[in-house]
């Protein structure tokens, strides 16, 4: 079976200018997850040694939260699947929803590609505040 | 892990890590009036979640997600001079309501293992 690396995903240029290929990678799209995932109300952070992440994320590393993200790329369209941690107190449906919607209405608005599903597994419930808050404790 | 019930635009599984169960279970526990700790756990409690072992305590808390129902076993010491029976049926209810109010899941059961007594905190200066 031939095994298709896909890694980067065609964008379709409809304007009929200078003629090349355009495509995104799939970090380019884990990028995009990332932060739309953390600038969603009610996440915390990425599932994961958190105390890892933080130095993975000091260090300019982003490998580790990475494991938290999966993307991949399909035919024309991409599936996403997170690991999250919510913050302890809301309805957590509630904010799986919100994820999902933010994933796909952020990814496909920045690469236009289309988003097929996104899969939202929620890993832990901490109290804290997301990680665009200070953490004042 | 289990799926709750919600129609949503984008398509993709929920699904609920019984991680989540359990700190909601360890959190419950912690302000049910009448339990002193969950079993096992010491009195570090603080330093050891923050360095990851709460794992010790999560082996005195039991979550089995089923198809369509969760249930959880928990071993706990309460506090000397409570009835026990009142400490644990408050706690069951407890349990109960937060993971149904937190997660939307139902418990089918919540299973209560008093394991030890332990005398009242005595507040530190």
């Amino acid at each position: 079976m031939a095994n298709v690396n896909r890694k980067v995903q065609n964008l379709s240029s409809n304007d009929g200018k200078a003629g090349g290929s355009i495509r995104v990678h799939e970090s380019v799209v884990s990028s995009i997850v990332r932060k739309s995932v953390l600038n969603t109300e009610g996440v915390v952070r990425f599932a994961g040694n958190s105390f890892v992440d933080n130095i993975a994320e000091f260090v300019g590393s982003k490998a580790m939260q990475d494991r938290a993200i999966s993307v991949e790329m399909g035919e024309g369209s991409v599936a996403i699947s997170v690991q999250i941690v919510v913050q302890y107190g809301l309805y957590i449906p509630d904010v799986a929803t919100k994820v999902q919607e933010a994933i796909q209405s952020q990814v496909q608005d920045l690469t236009g590609i289309s988003v097929e599903r996104v899969n939202v597994l929620v890993m832990d419930i901490e109290r804290g505040e997301s990680e665009d808050e200070e953490d004042d404790e | 892990m289990r799926s709750p019930d919600s129609s949503t635009k984008v398509k993709g599984n929920i699904q609920i890590h019984e991680s989540v169960v359990t700190s909601i279970v360890r959190k419950v526990a912690s302000e049910t009036e009448g339990v002193s700790r969950i079993s096992g756990s010491s009195i570090v409690d603080n330093i050891a979640e923050i360095v990851g072992s709460k794992r010790i305590q999560d082996r005195a808390i039991s979550v089995q997600m089923g198809k369509s129902k969760v249930s959880v076993e928990v071993s706990v010491n309460l506090i000397f001079g409570y009835k026990l029976p009142d400490v644990a049926s408050a706690l069951q209810t407890a349990i109960e309501e937060e993971v149904k109010k937190l997660t939307g899941l139902n418990v089918s059961k919540v299973d209560i293992i008093i394991r030890e007594i332990d005398d009242p905190v005595v507040e530190e200066e």
